[in-house]
């Protein structure tokens, strides 16, 4: 038998040497005040994985309370071996100063029970008073009734508003309250709530606490799990969608072991919901509401702010349009930047500087304009207003900026008109003020196309048809005078010679007539006066007249007989031949002109 | 006693006189040398309150509300003075500062060249000095027919008759254009006068909206309809607009 003992053990021992089986315990600290906590882990680690198998019966941790264990399993690798690992940690809390000793824990595995060794732990007086012993109301003696422990878990979601407007900020926060005797250990989160409806934003992902809290006069800890920043988008009732969690907790529990009872803690795995949370959003009221409100909610600043107010024309100038405050910041735009017609606007950057708080997005939100001035002048941003609602007025509010007036100064059009745009034709200068002006009445008369005008435009037409119709009428009353001259004339001749031809036998008598007759005849004839009626000038103007050259001579011989028979005493030729020559001559011309 | 008042009243007359030298025009310039912008646009006002205006009046008055950066009044003035002298040098100046000012940029449809060139020899003169000029020439023109039909030298018969068909064609020329220019000095416009307003496809508030114009915009007036101008914009684009929101260049 023995010997069969020897045999077990060796294989065991084979077996144990094998496996290697390491079980130790560690403490964060030894020296504690009753403020503090201590953590124990115990580990177990072996080249087996067996190891996983293990179960830790847990020392009765006498003076502290305790919550745990956390259990961990671990995998290593060092130098070509595996190791595997199993740790139980728990978190310890003074009952009372004094010196304290943890048994030792025990590990089992396989029928076989691993030690620790005892830990001493001293604890000081904090400085704290000590918490009241705890009336664990989760304990109960059946652990298999320990479901009904989960009643005292709570998982809350809190919101700040129940009714909000439209965009208004709304905080929501959810927090697990525990009794202060459990323990958590972990939780997973089963569902998201889906927060349709709204806009979500996180404030803080991070669990914080414990926090000290009280439901119903109970006192709590609690722990805040989310922070969470929401804006309502939709009017009406909207519901946030329950929050679960898997939790793993530790409910006191106190074993009936034999005549003993041993506070223990049991470990749980409970599930926990929020609940729905229901929200009644109202709409922004429309009474009041300006033509230009764009969405804002919340309270804030409005300021637009040039870098400059002179600037050469060319350059640029930087206007910063932006809001300040509390509310929906990112949620809205901001009011557009209108520049007059000769300065180019560039698209605006825009930045954010902004927060989130439970009373919403807080911060700057800003959009910088780049201007430049095509010309030199002077130049009007207009000012901008912008609307918000206020929910905690609930009214509408509107803030406004002061005209901004820029002086673009003309660089020297002179040198340098090369850097500016082609279409500028160089910087105008304001001219000034006339210093004379030119009155006229101010209900102006159409001169154009009026009557007057028609009577004014005619007149010299019609002028000049009377002045035509005169000159014809002149010139024709000539035509007649001469032409009655001439008939004068030519009957005069006519009489003259008739008066020569009686007077044949007085000399002188007969030679004037003639000469008269003569005389009379070429005046018609060629239109001229006494005057002219010199030989050389007869003979010139019957050769202009292309009058026969013996006609010529004839006329002139008859004029000379004329002078010697008047004015010298030399009798004439015959006086018979020169009437007929005469007669002749004046007949011959007659028909020549 | 009675040569005391008679003192008294010459020197009321003569008071009298001297206020009555200085017209609002003149005042109204004392005060924008001074800087006094307000009260120079008070004078001004009260100078167009008569039956007489002029270019000068209405530049200077433009000018003051340059100064007190009042875009469409401005605006408006300067285009009343060249509405009187379409060719100064000074109100174009001015008018084109004063338009820079203005927020609305709408593209201009190019006129034809042709159109382009005529108009710009028909906005020289005002369609009445237009007018005038062809009665002058018609007047030239009998001249020169009467020396013409009437001078007995050759010399002068045919200078006169060179100028009568010189005078002819300025005539039917001035004519031309003072009908082109009367057209365009008939059009009309106005300025927008309210900050911001909406223009719509017709002339109802529930209508679509056609664009969104600002102070200072000038825009041609087509039509108009109870409370509504139909505006022609710069770009071709028509729209009814409220007739409170408009002043009318006239």
């Amino acid at each position: 038998m023995k010997k069969f003992l020897l045999f077990i053990s060796l294989i065991l021992g084979i077996s144990s040497g094998y496996s290697q089986i390491t079980f130790k315990a560690r403490v964060s600290q030894r020296n504690i005040t009753t403020d503090d906590r201590v953590r124990i882990s115990f580990i177990a680690q072996g080249n087996s994985r067996n190891i996983y198998n293990g179960r830790l019966e847990a020392p009765s941790f006498e003076g502290f309370q305790a919550m745990g264990p956390f259990v961990s399993q671990d995998f290593l690798y060092i130098n070509g071996s595996s190791f595997y690992k199993k740790s139980y940690t728990f978190t310890l809390k003074p009952e009372k100063a004094g010196d304290f000793t943890i048994e030792p824990a025990v590990f089992v595995l396989e029928d076989k029970e691993y030690k620790t060794r005892p830990i001493r732990i001293h604890v000081a007086k904090g400085e704290k008073p000590l918490a009241p012993p705890i009336v664990s109301q989760g304990t109960k003696q059946n652990p298999a009734e320990s479901q009904n422990g989960t009643k005292d878990i709570f998982l809350v979601a809190q919101v700040t508003k129940n009714k909000p407007y439209i965009n208004e900020a709304v905080g929501l926060t959810y927090k697990l309250y525990i009794p202060k005797s459990y323990g958590v250990q972990n939780y997973r989160e089963l569902s998201q709530p889906q927060y349709k409806g709204f806009w979500a934003q996180d404030i803080d992902r991070n669990i914080s606490g414990p926090f000290q809290g009280e439901i119903n006069g109970k006192a709590y800890e609690y722990y805040i799990l989310k922070k969470k920043l929401l804006f309502p988008q939709e009017k009406g009732k909207l519901t946030i969608n329950p929050l679960t969690l898997s939790i793993d907790i530790q409910v006191p529990v106190i074993r009936q072991m034999g005549y003993f009872q041993i506070r223990d803690f049991e470990n749980k795995r409970i599930k926990l919901s929020s609940g729905p949370k229901t929200l009644y959003v109202r709409p922004l009221p429309e009474e009041g509401k300006p033509l230009d409100f764009s969405g804002a909610v919340g309270q804030f600043d409005f300021f637009v702010n040039p870098d400059r107010n002179k600037v050469p024309s060319g350059e640029a100038v930087n206007i910063e349009v932006g809001v300040k405050g509390t509310g929906n910041l990112k949620l809205f735009n901001l009011p557009e930047l209108k520049a007059p017609e000769g300065i180019e606007v560039y698209d605006p950057t825009h930045t954010e500087d902004v927060r989130p708080t439970f009373a919403g997005n807080k911060g700057t939100v800003t959009d910088k304009y780049i201007l430049i001035p095509n010309h030199s002048g002077k130049y009007i941003i207009p000012s901008m207003r912008f609307t918000y609602f206020n929910p905690q007025t609930n009214s509408y509010e509107t803030k406004t900026t002061e005209d901004i007036i820029l002086f673009a100064t003309g660089n020297n059009a002179y040198q340098s008109t090369s850097n500016l745009p082609a279409n500028t034709g160089g910087g105008k200068d304001f001219r000034y003020i006339k210093e004379k002006q030119h009155l006229i009445e101010k209900s102006h008369k159409t001169f154009f196309k009026s009557r007057i005008f028609y009577i004014l435009l005619g007149i010299p037409f019609l002028l000049a048809l009377l002045f035509y119709l005169y000159k014809k009428i002149i010139s024709n009353r000539i035509i007649d005078e001469s032409k009655i001259q001439l008939n004068k004339r030519k009957s005069l001749a006519q009489a003259y010679l008739k008066e020569a031809a009686s007077h044949t036998q007085n000399k002188d008598l007969f030679y004037s007539s003639l000469e008269k007759a003569i005389h009379n005849f070429l005046k018609a004839k060629l239109q001229i006066d006494t005057s002219e009626l010199t030989k050389e000038n007869i003979r010139k103007l019957l050769n202009e007249k292309k009058v026969d050259n013996k006609d010529i001579e004839t006329v002139i011989s008859i004029l000379n007989n004329c002078e010697m028979a008047r004015y010298t005493p030399f009798g004439a030729g015959d006086i018979r031949h020169d009437l007929s020559q005469t007669e002749k001559v004046i007949n011959s011309i007659n028909k020549q002109i | 006693m009675k040569t005391f008042y008679k003192f008294f009243y010459l020197f009321m007359l003569l008071g009298f006189q001297v206020t009555a030298q200085q017209t609002p025009f003149e005042k109204g310039n004392e005060a924008y040398k001074k800087g006094n912008y307000q009260d120079a646009i008070n004078y001004y006002e009260k100078a167009l309150s008569g039956e007489k205006h002029s270019a000068q009046l209405y530049y200077n008055l433009g000018n003051a509300y340059y100064k007190t950066n009042k875009i469409a009044p401005s605006i408006y003035y300067y285009e009343k003075a060249l509405k009187l002298e379409p060719g100064d040098e000074d109100i174009k100046n001015n008018l084109a500062l004063a338009n820079q000012m203005k927020l609305d940029k709408i593209e201009k449809v190019p006129d034809s060249f042709s159109y382009k060139f005529k108009k710009s020899i028909a906005l020289i003169f005002n369609f009445n000095t237009w007018a005038i000029m062809t009665v002058i020439w018609s007047f030239i023109g009998l001249l020169a027919f009467s020396l013409f039909i009437f001078s007995k030298k050759t010399n002068v018969k045919r200078v006169g008759f060179a100028w009568m068909f010189i005078s002819l064609f300025m005539l039917l020329f001035s004519w031309y254009f003072a009908g082109i220019a009367q057209k365009i000095e008939n059009e009309k416009y106005g300025i927008i006068f309210v900050p911001e307003t909406e223009i719509l496809t017709e002339p109802n508030l529930s209508s679509e909206k056609v664009a969104q114009l600002h102070e200072g915009t000038k825009v041609k007036l087509i039509d108009e309809a109870d409370n509504w101008f139909y505006i022609k914009l710069p770009d071709g684009k028509k729209a009814w607009i409220p007739k409170e929101d408009i002043k009318i260049i006239e």
